[in-house]
Formats: C-alpha cells, structure tokens, sequence
C-alpha cells in the first residue's frame, strides 16, 4: 500500500492505520534528524513531536502524493526551532567544549585522526565514519547542510527539496553545490578520502 | 560558453537530474575543460564520502495510540442511552401534567344556553350542577362517555410508549450480542494466531534439535573411526 492510500485510508476515519505510516516513516525521519542535530536524545523527541504534528494536521495536507515533503518540511522546522532554542539557552554541547579544548573547532578530533592513522588497512567503523561526517556537516550553514541531508540521505529530487523548504529550486541547487563544495574543502583539508574511510570500496 | 554559466548544472548531473540536452552539454564542457572536470570529480568524492555513513536503526519505538472503547465502556453507553435522563423525566412530566389537564379541561368543559342565559364553565373548577333536570341527566352521560373515550386514549398512548421502549432494549440487546460476537471472533483469531506461532516455534525447535543431533551423531561416528 502507498503512502498516499494509506493516508487516504486515515482520512477516511481509520485513524488505525496511521502506526503504518510511523513503522514506515520512523527510521527516515529519526535519521535525518539525528543527522540535522547531531544528538541523539534530542532527535528522538523531535521525532515523536513530528508524528504528533503530523497527526494533528493530516486532514490539512491537500495532496496526499506529497507527503513525502510535507513530512520533512514538518521535521526540518521544528529542528530549526530546537536550533534556535539551544541558542537562547546559550547551550554549549559537549562537542564543543572538546573543540575548544584543542583550540580549533575546524579541526578534525585527534582521537579520530589517531584512529585513521593506527590501522590504515582496516576500515573505520560506522560509528567512527559517522562522527567524522556529522563534524564536517556541522562546519556547514545551516541552510546547506538542511539541503545536503535530504539529497544525500533522504533521496528526495530537488523539486521535493524546494517544496519541503519553501525556496526556489535555483535557490536549493545553488546551496547543495555550495555545501558539496564546502564539504569538499573540509575533507581535503583533515585528508579524508573515500579510500581512508576504505569501505566496501 | 562560460565554466560559471555550466556550474548550476553540476548539480543535476551529479544526481542525475539532467535533461539529455543539458547533459550532453555539460560532457562537452567537461571533456575540454579540465578545471571543472577535477572540480566535478572532487563532488562527485565528497558526495561518495557522505554516502559511507549510514543510516542506524532507532532505539525506541513511536507508537500512536488510538483511543479504543472496550466492550464494557459500549455496555455502560448503552445502557445510560436507556435509561432516561432526570432533565428528560422532569420535562416529561411537566409536559404529561400540562397534558392531562388540558384533556380533562376540554373534556369536562359544560357549555349550555337555557332561558337566554348563555354558560361556560371549565369542568375541572366548575362545582357538578346542584339541581338536576333531564337535560343534566344527559349532559352527565355525555361527560361520561367523554371520559370514557378519554381514559382510551391515554391508554392506548401509554401502550405506545411502552410498546416502544421494548423496541429500544430489543435493539440495543441485539447490538450488544452482535458485539460480543465480533469481540469472540476477535479473540478466537488471537488465539489462533497464538497457537499458529507456538506450533511454528516447536517445529523450528524440533528441526533444530534434530540438525544438532545429526551433527553429533555424525562426529561420534568419526571419532570412533
């Protein structure tokens, strides 16, 4: 069954169905916004905020085949609003208090440059890879990194991007090549390469 | 044509959201161009980098709950729906109270025009006629039948209503048996599928512990050869 008949289905009045919609969307969405906030305990609330949301508002969606969209356009939001709150707390994450530590946040971590460099023949583990690409992400503007996460991880085409943040697609091709670019920059810079990470290359 | 007018096109032909015109357009200017070209590879590097994180499962479960009434939560609506509300039983019996009278009123209302007097009077304030003459004899008979008819009338009425409220319990007992079916069709599935799953574990279990005897059977045979 498609999202769009099984929101057909909810809208219809069985309301049931919509723990389908969550078991297929769960692991997406968690993932682009652990991506988009680099915190754990943080993505799974704003997960479950972003079905609540979804729920209370699927009878406003007008077309159901965008859905897809209409759901990160939904989970981008409410991480820019916890974006936002972090700043007014004037909240400093662990992250960066490392990073001040060793007197440049641009900096890969020493722990993962002694990491690449101890065993150059085995490969790095995801959870080694991950913390190298969610820093590099986190060097990035927010509005490019937003562009970048849903290209590369979520799939979605350019158009869906543009829908989802409400810009013009020149607007969200322009940010995705600035941020590939940027990103691009960054690796060169802490010598990261594909053969590096050497996985299943 | 110019490396910046080509560079918005990087994008799509990274992600192969190209239009044939544009992407042999671009090739054309990759073969010649090799500045773009390094930059378009470094791209295409980053975008492969990027790819090697991939996506964990999380560790907790979103579960929506849907408000689901219970068989008893039904029985108790059903029969609250039965029973009438104290509002309802105070208006019925303002309403039935307005009602009689209104019926005895009229019914016993005495109208009557002797000797060029003209005489009104509503039977249920008027004192019964102190003198009686033949034409009260008949009057009185007339009140009777009256009443008579009236006493019918109220108790066909009253026939009705109750006539009805039967109809109402019968109904809502045939809902509630319909109920506890479904619910002991919903529960013997339950069952069922329980059983269905015991049944495929105790196989699985059968098969696997005949495969581990095999497997020692076969070494013990190897052993002492």
């Amino acid at each position: 069954m498609t999202d769009t008949q099984l929101i057909t289905h909810i809208l219809n009045g069985d309301r049931s169905r919509f723990n389908a919609l969550v078991w297929r969307w769960e692991k997406p969405l968690y993932n682009f916004i652990l991506r988009y906030l680099g915190n754990k305990e943080l993505s799974r609330d704003v997960t479950q905020k972003t079905f609540i949301r979804v729920y209370k508002n699927l009878a406003k969606l007008r077309d159901p085949s965008k859905f897809s969209s209409w759901i990160y356009q939904i989970a981008a939001n409410l991480c820019r609003d916890e974006i936002k709150k972090m700043s007014h707390r004037n909240f400093i994450s662990l992250d960066l208090i490392q990073d001040n530590n060793e007197n440049d946040g641009h900096r890969l971590p020493d722990e993962l440059h002694e990491s690449i460099d101890a065993s150059p023949e085995t490969r790095l583990n995801q959870k080694q890879i991950g913390s190298i690409v969610q820093k590099a992400l986190q060097q990035l503007p927010e509005e490019q990194r937003v562009v970048i996460i849903m290209k590369e991880y979520q799939g979605l085409k350019f158009r869906e991007i543009a829908e989802a943040l409400n810009q013009p697609l020149n607007t969200i091709k322009s940010r995705m090549y600035y941020g590939l670019n940027g990103l691009r920059k960054i690796f060169e810079q802490w010598q990261i390469t594909e053969e590096v990470l050497n996985y299943e290359m | 044509m110019k490396c910046n007018d080509l560079k918005p096109l990087f994008m799509d032909y990274l992600y192969d959201e190209i239009s044939e015109d544009n992407r042999r357009l671009l090739l054309a200017h990759l073969a010649r161009c090799q500045s773009c070209q390094l930059e378009f590879d470094g791209l295409k590097k980053t975008s492969n980098i990027l790819q090697q994180w991939e996506d964990i499962d999380p560790d907790f479960n979103v579960i929506m709950v849907t408000e689901k009434v219970s068989w008893l939560a039904r029985l108790k609506n059903h029969i609250a729906g039965l029973l009438p509300q104290p509002k309802r039983i105070a208006s019925g019996l303002v309403f039935a109270a307005v009602g009689c009278f209104l019926v005895l009123a009229i019914a016993n209302t005495q109208i009557s025009y002797r000797q060029g007097e003209f005489k009104m009077s509503l039977g249920l304030f008027s004192k019964p006629a102190q003198q009686t003459s033949p034409d009260d004899l008949s009057t009185k008979q007339v009140v009777e039948k009256l009443q008579q008819e009236n006493y019918y009338l109220m108790s066909t009425l009253l026939q009705q209503s109750e006539a009805r409220q039967q109809k109402a319990i019968a109904t809502a007992v045939l809902q509630l048996r319909q109920d506890f079916e479904r619910q002991r069709v919903e529960d013997l599935n339950l069952v069922g599928y329980g059983l269905n799953n015991i049944e495929q574990n105790t196989n699985r279990q059968i098969q696997q512990t005949g495969r581990s005897l095999n497997e020692l059977i076969q070494l013990i045979n190897a052993q002492e050869r």
